[in-house]
């Protein structure tokens, strides 16, 4: 197990890795602080994120980590958002098939209303029968909503995994089974020192935001587990689901710095910038996936005559331009390298466009091929 | 030259009529980034004439016959790409650019009012993707008419881009750090000819079907209320509008997602209409939908809305204050049904030439914030009470 070791490497001592304008640390309890100076920005971004190892869904309980996202964005007092709102200010809650993701941008002095925030989240969980049954309800609800290219991307990770990879948004018929102790025990498994990152980027110096990091990392519940392992699944496939006119194509990819996850980002980067379509791609450890939604039209038969060559630049342009959008402004950046150190340590934006940049014509083309094969099925 | 009559407004904004053409600068010496938008009046335009625009402005997304958008991606200059969007009598066209670059971005948007990519091909896309109609009941609510042929074609495009898209009817606005005049100079060298006016032809209509049915298992019951057109009360119907439904601590949220029947969406918006800024009211849930129902619903509203007090309105400016350009990710304005208004100076551009046109008042984001903090709670409460009494419902069951 590679977080196994890690948590061993790391469990109880602090270590603080810095550059200029960042510093990273991980505390006794096993949870890492973050925090990142972006000159420029007016805005300080504070996220808490979740590791779902160890507190994955289940075909059991597929949705209960959804439905406590729900629960715990309306916060222990369930007063989250009053709160929040009354200063202008936002909570964030998503949940993702890894991460479990909250957050809020305020300016730098709000911060201290967001760490209360954030620490009445962390401190308990205020679930009773009857506010399960409703929030069931309404994520029924959620769900029925979803847009057809969303549908479709639920289906391509289906086909790849079965049901090992199941989506977040869950099944409202067993959401309503959660019980309280159910949902307190996943959170305290969710968000339990060794799980938990902490991010603080933006308008912040790096000292002040390991600081305000600390303060909300230290809310996080103790949980005695033995060891928090991933899942493991048998070989996924790649796959394919069309509706109308609309078609996704999914690729498996393993780590998220790995070359070839690195050529296949930038195969379907390279498809949507030609053809106008939408890529779906979230950084994973293992068993993550890469996705491409298109029109089947006029289009995208002309983006599939380019050759690899031209193709891989725009990939590399389109991959690029991503990045550095993600790393430039504080929520984003923050969720990123938040999400990418719920991983592993040396999991870095910087270390996926170096991938970017040595990539060979050979590995793109490859890649290339893969999607082109798969969209002409 | 024309001649130039010059409005100084607030201090920061300066608009101008060159010629026949309405121009306003909005000067925000602290944006990193320049908004540009022309907003294009199609006054009372026929039915046919309707789907000929949303054809139009499909085409429009494709670029122009000097900037295509594959080019335009590949600028280094372009900070967003270029939105071509119909609303309720008008078309508007807006996009921005780096700090700097007011010249580069009026020459591509010029390009695309004068010289659009109209041919056969691109109008057979653009009416494809109409057919399709809306895909999710949010656009099928707030625009449920839908074309149901394809005889909107080539000639018919041609014909209310060289009806529609002339001096008189445009409405060009800047906003971000330049100096006062430089984009008014930048248009005005970037301007190219404006098309010949088309010849008296007669078209069929287009068929349409204003839909009776969401697209999917998700129905929604909407409420629309008459333009605001004074400032002041524009301020006052976008406070109501937040504290009706942009959020959790809002009315919707409390009657609706947390009341009796399950609702993930409830919301409110402001969209711009002839004469103003209509607010709108939307829930969204699956299942039957019984007027009745509906009408308990209302009342509930209402009976809420009558326990708002000064930290409601607190609330509601922070929030509105903060949506345009700070730490809350909304704001209640959009453009059209599905195009929110968003922030910064791609926002206070488009904001400020839809108000000229539509209302002929310069009207900014600024002034607007400053707006908001002159009301009272009962102000707020006559404009949410008067959209829940006296709004226009639109029901659409879902399938
Ligand atoms: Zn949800």
């Amino acid at each position: 197990m590679i977080l196994g070791c890690l948590v061993a490497l790391f469990g109880f001592s602090s270590i603080a890795v810095a550059d200029s304008t960042r510093l990273r640390e991980v505390l006794p309890t096993g949870a890492t602080v973050f925090a990142e100076s972006l000159p420029g920005t007016k805005l300080v971004s504070l996220q808490i994120i979740g590791s779902a190892r160890g507190a994955q869904d289940t075909k059991a309980t597929h949705g209960y980590r959804h439905l406590l996202e729900h629960l715990m964005a309306r916060g222990f007092k369930e007063d989250s958002d009053k709160k929040l709102e009354v200063e202008g200010l936002y909570l964030r809650a998503t949940t993702f098939r890894d991460t479990m993701q909250f957050r809020v941008d305020c300016y730098p002095s709000q911060a201290p209303i967001v760490i209360a925030v954030f620490q009445d989240m962390l401190a308990g969980l205020r679930a009773t029968p009857e506010r399960i049954l409703k929030e069931s309800q309404i994520i029924r609800e959620e769900i029925a909503l979803i847009s057809e290219s969303r549908k479709q991307n639920r289906e391509v990770w289906t086909q790849a995994y079965g049901d090992a990879r199941l989506d977040p948004l869950g099944d409202p018929d067993l959401i309503a089974t959660a019980t309280p102790k159910s949902l307190a025990d996943l959170q305290r498994t969710h968000f339990c020192g060794a799980n938990l990152v902490v991010t603080v980027t933006g308008n912040v110096k790096v000292d002040e935001g390991i600081l305000l990091a600390k303060r909300i990392a230290a809310s996080a519940p103790t949980y005695p587990a033995a060891e928090l392992n991933w899942m493991e699944f048998s070989t996924p496939k790649a796959a394919r689901v069309s509706s109308g006119e609309m078609t996704t194509i999914g690729i498996p990819v393993g780590g998220f710095q790995e070359p070839k996850t690195v050529a296949r980002a930038a195969a379907a980067f390279a498809l949507a910038g030609l053809a106008q379509g939408n890529v779906s791609f979230m950084p994973t450890l293992k068993h993550g996936l890469v996705s491409v939604t298109m029109l089947q039209n006029e289009q995208t038969r002309a983006a599939f005559s380019n050759s690899p060559a031209a193709a891989l630049e725009v990939g590399r342009l389109q991959l690029r331009r991503w990045m550095q959008k993600q790393i430039s402004e504080p929520g984003r950046d923050g969720a990123l390298r938040g999400s990418l150190l719920s991983f592993a340590p040396f999991y870095r934006p910087e270390g996926f466009l170096d991938g970017v940049q040595e990539l060979k014509l050979a590995q793109f083309t490859e890649a290339w091929e893969e999607f082109r094969k798969l969209w002409a099925n | 030259m024309g001649k130039l009559s010059l409005l100084v407004f607030a201090g920061s904004c300066v608009i101008s009529k060159a010629q026949i053409y309405s121009m306003s600068e909005v000067l925000m010496p602290d944006a990193g980034t320049c908004g540009l938008t022309a907003v294009i009046k199609t006054p009372k335009p026929e039915i046919w004439e309707q789907a000929a625009l949303r054809v139009l402005a499909g085409c429009m997304r494709t670029g122009s016959k000097t900037y295509t958008t594959r080019q335009i991606d590949l600028l280094p200059q372009i900070v967003s790409l270029p939105e071509c969007e119909v609303g309720s009598g008008f078309v508007l066209v807006r996009l921005s650019v780096a700090k700097g670059q007011v010249a580069q971005g009026a020459d591509i948007l010029s390009a695309l009012l004068t010289q659009p990519i109209i041919d056969a091909e691109t109008v057979e896309v653009a009416v494809r993707s109409e057919l399709e109609g809306p895909q999710n009941p949010g656009s099928a609510a707030w625009n449920p008419v839908q074309f149901t042929n394809s005889n909107i074609d080539l000639a018919r495009v041609e014909f209310v881009w060289r009806k529609y898209f002339r001096p008189e009817n445009t409405f060009l606005s800047a906003a971000g750090p330049f100096a006062k005049y430089e984009a008014e100079a930048a248009f005005r060298s970037a301007l190219r000819e404006w098309p010949e006016k088309p010849e008296k032809r007669v078209f069929g209509k287009a068929k349409l079907e204003i839909l009776s049915n969401s697209p999917t298992s998700v129905g929604c019951w909407t409420l629309g209320s008459v333009p605001e057109t004074r400032p002041q009360a524009v301020a006052n119907a976008a406070l109501a509008s937040i504290a009706l439904g942009i959020g959790k601590d809002t009315t919707l949220f409390r009657v609706i997602r947390e009341g009796t029947r399950a609702s993930y969406r409830q919301e409110t918006m402001l969209m711009p209409a002839q004469t103003g800024w209509a607010s709108h009211l939307g829930v969204f849930r699956t299942g039957s939908m019984v007027v009745d129902e509906i009408a308990k619903d209302r009342d509930l509203i209402l009976a809420d809305i009558a326990t708002w007090t000064p930290a409601t309105l607190a609330r509601a400016q922070a929030v509105l204050k903060e949506g345009l350009g700070g730490t809350y990710p909304e704001n209640p304005f959009w453009i059209n049904e599905r195009t929110p208004l968003g922030d910064g100076t791609a926002a206070e551009s488009a904001f400020s030439a839809l108000n000229i046109a539509i209302s002929g008042q310069l009207l900014t984001l600024e002034t607007l914030t400053k707006l908001s903090k002159q009301t009272t709670v009962e102000d707020i409460q006559k404009i949410a009470k008067n959209l829940v009494e006296n709004g226009t419902l639109n029901l659409l069951p879902g399938n």
